[in-house]
């Protein structure tokens, strides 16, 4: 029986020689060409948006921070001040007090009579005037006629559009 | 031949290995479910214990107004200086006592036992007030004391001290109301607390921002009284006034009120106390006589009697027997019935007798005689309103007794309202207990009670709710409620109101003086005088009894009722009509103008006016004359000279026309005169007296009454003044009754 081809290939476990036989084949097909750039470049450009982007971290974590602080500070000048108002309010209240309690009623008739020498206006101090009676005119109640009846209710209905 | 592990023992392995992975994961899982579902609430509480922190936001007391919406009470932020006395440093002990003790102004040694206490929380003072609390921080700051603290408080401030205080009330150590209407209206006035819940962290301190949420305070609503400040204070004023002329020995009150919606323009009592300071006793007497006590539990005890004692409003708290001023009640009654009508008459015989009881008359064993209504009214006389109420009977006179509120609270939202002291249940009534109750005895109320009455009767039959505040306001003096007069029932008709109003105007006008008349004002009222007969004179010096007058004006159209009551005056005195009465003629004479209500004179009043003195010293003797006879004054010229050196009386004196001014025209000394004595003369006696002596005459209630006598002189007799000295006397006459 006639060997395939393929069997009467010499095998030799020393030698792979089957490689040997597509290297005339492989002489023949033409290298693809690969247009490489250059590895300096593109790490430098590498490095450039890696140094971006750490900046970019950097910059919003430091204005994360710097306005946390600036937001405590504030906040603690706007608890400061309300405290300062809620003291002023109540020095306020108590001077208030002060005041209303020197300018009592009591206080003030004292002192009009005590220091200032004041007496209260009596009846003799002031002129009276008779007042005549009113005078009142009465007049005669007529009964209405018609055609009185019909220009009131005229006048009363233009009084009713504003007219 | 391979040395490692096989496919299998790989696939083994990872098996293990994954079984085990899912069984650490199914509990993982398990846990998980089991905190998360079943427990969560138990581990949220807790995480919120551990991660939250809040704090209480105290809320700002309401502020009390009067009607014109002057404040009376009104809180405010205070400081407690607290020490921690185990962080003090035993070389810097002195320095603080000394520190402190200037500040605060207390004792030096006081502070120096507290830094030697043991704890870490003592107070040194409490409610210290700005400028205090900033040296107080100054000095701490200054000497880098860090054991000296200062806690936020509040204090509550009453700008006018004693105004109103048994209206008004006070708050204790917590801010809570503890009498008056602080205490009646503490839910509305103290307010809701808020919170500041915030996130701590693993310090226990808060992280701003981390985590905040607020719940703001609610300041507590204002009230806004009907209590008018310048009524109060002409009430108050005259109520002092009568506390020391009478040497009254229970204090004395007022009520003032609307007529017409039982708003209570001004309630006082005096003796009462500072607001800012109630645990203070104001009556000297009564604080000397409890520092003399020596026994400590004594002292204590007597020194919280005192105090109870003048917190409480008498308006409210106390009972008394009108007296007379009842009669309008059983009057009103009586006329209602169409018991008496145009023609009733009684003749009084100076005494009655009902059931085998005598009572007598208090003009006994004078007799007032036959009299009509007004004039049994005018004359006070008590055997003819003992016979209204015979008359009347058991049922009916209990009847009006309920009707005009006398066996019930009037229910005005102040605490501490008194029950009436009836004599018994109606049942229990007998002929002579009805005597006694239609006159005024035996039977006790509240002055508020009585006022309320009157003004039933003369406001058209209404009774009346009395109140005391009028709207509750927030702290932006928006209106949260309002609140408007009530009519309880009508108790009498209108026309037996108008019969009423005119004859207690015909007890003003007939009595004068003794009963509050002023010219110019057409003025209703009744005095009463009545023994305490739950009191002896063992007890007290003399019998005690209480005096008391109520009185409405304008009397045809009745706008304010005012009612004093003076227990036990303890000076000559002891009247309704002498002691009660000249109190309404002071305050309505200054709080009727007040209102807008002016005198209206006749052409005689008129001609009985007044003079001011006027100053014509430097002037010629003619042309002083000419001016003093344009002012209706008399004048009379000693010396030659040509000019008026002196005169006397002094210009600004008032004077009634026709007196007499002596103008000296040259250094001749004005010539004294003895005072005479004309105490419990008539008019006309004292006026021929003092002319006489060449001594001028003016007349603080003139009356046509001729029973009124002088009570009265401002210058006491016997002594010398110059002539032509104005001598001002005050006319009164007694009533009472028994």
């Amino acid at each position: 029986m006639a060997l395939d081809n393929t069997a009467r290939k010499r095998t030799n476990a020393a030698y792979e020689l089957e490689y040997f036989d597509n290297a005339a084949q492989q002489v023949d097909q033409q290298p693809i060409k690969k247009v490489v750039r250059n590895p300096q470049k593109k790490n430098s450009r590498l490095m450039v948006k890696t140094v971006g982007v750490l900046i970019t971290v950097v910059a919003v974590c430091s204005a994360l921070l710097y306005s946390r602080a600036v937001l405590t500070e504030v906040g603690d000048q706007i608890t400061t001040s309300n405290e300062t108002l809620e003291e002023l309010q109540s020095e306020g209240v108590r001077l208030k007090s002060e005041l209303d309690s020197k300018l009592s009623l009591d206080n003030v008739e004292e002192y009009a009579l005590n220091e200032l020498d004041l007496v209260k206006m009596n009846a003799a101090q002031k002129d009276y005037v008779t007042v005549p009676p009113a005078e009142t005119v009465q007049e005669e109640e007529k009964e209405e006629s018609f055609w009185d009846m019909l220009v009131r209710k005229f006048e009363e209905f233009r009084e009713y559009i504003g007219f | 031949m391979s040395t490692g592990p096989s496919l299998k023992m790989k696939r083994r392995l990872n098996m293990v290995i994954a079984t085990l992975l899912a069984i650490g994961f199914c509990i993982v899982v398990f846990n998980l479910g089991s905190i998360a579902l079943s427990n969560n609430e138990f581990y949220q509480q807790k995480a919120t214990n551990q991660q939250l922190r809040d704090m209480q936001i105290n809320p700002k007391r309401g502020t009390i107004y009067d009607t014109n919406m002057k404040e009376l009470a009104k809180s405010a932020t205070v400081w407690n200086v607290v020490l921690s006395p185990n962080d003090i440093k035993e070389e810097d002990r002195a320095a603080i006592a000394k520190g402190l003790a200037e500040i605060l102004d207390m004792d030096e040694e006081t502070i120096l036992e507290k830094t030697k206490k043991n704890n870490y929380f003592e107070y040194v003072s409490k409610r210290v007030e700005k400028p205090v609390a900033d040296e107080v921080r100054a000095f701490a700051q200054e000497n880098k004391f860090s054991c000296i603290y200062l806690f936020e408080d509040s204090k509550r401030y009453y700008p006018l001290g004693s105004f109103a205080s048994n209206v008004i009330g006070f708050t204790g150590d917590d801010n809570q109301g503890l009498y008056g209407l602080e205490a009646y209206y503490d839910d509305v006035l103290e307010g809701t607390p808020g919170r500041i819940v915030s996130a701590k962290n693993a310090w226990g301190t808060d992280m701003p921002y981390r985590y905040e949420k607020l719940y703001e305070p609610q300041d507590g609503n204002g009230l806004v009284l009907t209590i008018d400040e310048a009524l109060q204070h002409f009430l108050e004023k005259n109520l002092e006034t009568v506390i020391t002329q009478h040497h009254v020995n229970n204090r004395a009150c007022g009520i003032i009120m609307d007529v017409n919606t039982g708003a209570v323009l001004a309630m006082a009592t005096k003796g009462d106390y500072d607001l800012n300071n109630p645990y203070e006793i104001s009556d000297p007497t009564v604080k000397a006589a409890i520092d003399a006590i020596e026994n400590e539990t004594e002292r204590k005890t007597a020194l919280s009697n005192a105090r109870e004692a003048q917190w409480k409003n008498k308006a409210i708290t106390e009972l008394y027997e009108p007296g007379s001023v009842f009669k309008m009640i059983t009057g009103a009654a009586a006329v209602e019935e169409n018991i008496v009508e145009d023609n009733w008459s009684f003749t009084c015989r100076s005494m009655i007798t009902i059931a085998g009881t005598t009572m007598k008359c208090w003009t006994y064993p004078r007799a007032h005689g036959a009299q009509n209504f007004q004039e049994a009214l005018a004359h006070s006389c008590n055997p003819a309103f003992i016979t209204l109420g015979q008359t009347l009977g058991v049922s009916t006179f209990y009847k009006y007794l309920q009707g005009f509120g006398f066996t019930e609270r009037t229910g005005i939202d102040l605490p501490g309202e008194e029950q009436s002291f009836i004599y018994g249940q109606e049942s229990q009534y007998g002929p002579v207990e009805l005597a006694s109750c239609s006159f005024g005895q035996s039977n006790k109320y509240t002055p508020l009670q009585m006022i309320t009455a009157m003004c039933a009767v003369v406001n058209g039959g209404k009774l009346m709710q009395p109140y005391i505040v009028r709207q509750i306001v927030d702290s932006e003096q928006n209106v949260v409620e309002n609140i408007e007069p009530q009519v309880k029932r009508q108790v009498i008709s209108e026309e037996t109101s108008k019969v009423m109003r005119e004859a207690l105007e015909y007890v003003v006008e007939a009595n004068g003086a003794s009963n509050s008349y002023i010219k110019g004002y057409r003025i209703g009222g009744k005095s009463g005088t009545s023994q305490k007969l739950d009191r002896n004179a063992a007890e007290t010096e003399k019998t005690p009894y209480t005096a008391s007058f109520a009185a409405f004006a304008p009397a045809d159209d009745p706008e304010i009722a005012i009612l004093v009551m003076v227990d036990e005056p303890m000076g000559d005195d002891y009247y309704g009509s002498t002691v009660a009465s000249p109190v309404v003629s002071a305050v309505l004479q200054d709080a009727l103008p007040y209102l807008g209500i002016q005198p209206e004179y006749s052409e005689e009043d008129l001609a009985e006016m007044e003079a001011t003195v006027p100053y014509v010293v430097g002037q010629s003797p003619m042309t002083a004359s000419s001016y003093l006879a344009a002012q209706g004054i008399r004048c009379k010229v000693v010396g030659e000279g040509d000019t008026v050196l002196r005169q006397y009386p002094t210009s600004g004196n008032v004077m009634p026309i026709d007196g007499t001014v002596y103008l000296y025209t040259d250094s001749t000394a004005p010539e004294q005169v003895e005072v005479p004595d004309v105490k419990g003369k008539s008019a006309s006696e004292a006026n021929i007296d003092l002319l006489n002596a060449n001594l001028n005459i003016k007349i603080v209630n003139p009356t046509d009454n001729v029973d009124a006598k002088v009570v009265s002189q401002s210058i006491e007799p016997g002594r010398k003044c110059e002539v032509g000295t104005v001598v001002t006397l005050t006319f009164g006459e007694v009533t009472s009754s028994e």
